[in-house]
């Protein structure tokens, strides 16, 4: 074989290898460099929505605890009708009206929350009744009135029977993922908190434990 | 040196040309490929740190953000709260009902009496005795002019000549 014909196919052999090495290394090395940009925009986006959500956490660090506890008055987790009669009746005490003939329905349940109808009679000027019934749209938890019926003659004081709707729904069950982005309050959701909070929270009284008596010997 | 090969075996011009091509292809070429590669390295290292930049990153905000766990949950409650809030609030209700009778009751003259007032969401009837005719036109007047009722019927029109006018109108809201 004459030493130019072996020395081509050396060199195209060389040529080939090259190109073979070439290619290969260039589709490996492009796919993990590829994947590792891929990893990289995924975790700027989490990374961004984490800042995000630290600084809106940080920014309401202050007072959302407290607005929690307040929303939670006008929206409790469990039935609502005791809490809501005690205050109507405390309503109806402050306009010096007469209650009678209390009533509670059965839990009406909706989509994503439960309602109870509570009726009752409630008898004074029909001008304060017409106030007192105004005043439960103030009381938390939220009420809606559904029917009223006045009727009062000349000689009598008038007497309404009110039927109102009074709800709570249920906590949610888990916390999204902590990586989720988060969103602050919009302008309606805030209206509607400054709404929320201005409404009468029911007073709750809290008992304290008594101290112990000195009397060691209960039979003595 | 001396070259003792016949001048008959030296290679053909061409073919040199052609291998000094191929030559300097395949050194051009490998030098090249070692380029590519010590790019795409490099590249691959840089990624690679600013990868673990961005984890350790993440770490931390995670850490942070679990400092605040109270103050989240707060926040995903009053969303949640907020978000049923809102569909309480847009049921039907008497409160606008009841706002525009407090209203209307306001003008009607004291001679008035109000009988019987049934109220529901979207309408309330009013019945009511008046003693005489300047008053009932004075009570129609102030509900027509009133602009919180979008129609006002009446029900029922009668006269009792120890009483007076017994009225019962309809008014549904705006």
């Amino acid at each position: 074989m004459p030493p130019a014909f072996k020395k081509f196919i050396y060199l195209a052999l060389s040529l080939s290898c090259l190109l073979f090495v070439g290619v290969i290394t260039l589709k490996i090395g492009w796919a993990k460099i590829a994947k590792k940009r891929e990893e990289i925009a995924s975790l700027q986006k989490t990374v961004k929505a984490l800042e995000q959500k630290e600084m809106i956490l940080g920014e309401v660090a202050g007072g959302v605890v407290k607005q929690a506890g307040l929303l939670n008055n006008a929206l409790p987790a469990k039935n609502s009708a005791l809490v809501t009669i005690s205050q109507v009746k405390k309503l109806a005490n402050e306009e010096f009206l007469v209650m009678d003939s209390l009533k509670a329905g059965a839990e009406i349940k909706k989509s994503s929350y439960s309602q109870v109808n509570i009726s009752f009679d409630i008898e004074g000027e029909i001008l304060v009744v017409l106030n007192f019934l105004k005043k439960l749209q103030n009381i938390a938890p939220l009420t809606n009135l559904d029917k009223v019926k006045i009727s009062q003659s000349i000689t009598s004081l008038a007497k309404a029977s009110v039927t109102i709707k009074t709800y709570w729904a249920a906590y949610p069950v888990k916390l999204p993922p902590i990586t989720e982005p988060l969103k602050d309050f919009t302008a309606e959701e805030k209206e509607t908190i400054v709404k929320i909070l201005s409404l009468n929270p029911p007073e709750f009284v809290e008992l304290i434990p008594q101290e112990n008596s000195g009397r060691q010997n209960p039979f003595e | 040196m001396i070259n003792l090969i016949p001048p008959d075996f030296s290679p053909n011009k061409k073919i040199l040309t052609i291998l000094n091509i191929l030559k300097k292809t395949v050194s051009s070429g490998s030098i090249i490929l070692v380029v590519i590669l010590i790019g795409l390295s490099s590249f691959y290292v840089i990624n690679s740190f600013e990868l673990k930049n961005l984890e350790a990153k993440e770490k931390t905000l995670i850490e942070n953000i679990k400092s605040l766990g109270q103050t989240e949950q707060s926040f995903f409650l009053i969303r949640d709260r907020l978000s049923k809030i809102k569909m309480v609030l847009a049921e039907d209700s008497t409160n606008k009902s009841l706002e525009n009778l407090t209203l209307l009751l306001g003008v009607f003259p004291a001679a008035a009496t109000i009988n019987e007032v049934d109220i529901t969401a979207k309408k309330a009837d009013i019945s009511f005795t008046v003693s005489g005719s300047s008053l009932l036109v004075q009570i129609f007047a102030s509900v027509v002019s009133s602009d919180f009722y979008k129609n006002i019927y009446l029900k029922s029109f009668g006269y009792n000549p120890s009483s007076g006018y017994a009225i019962t109108l309809e008014v549904v809201n705006n």
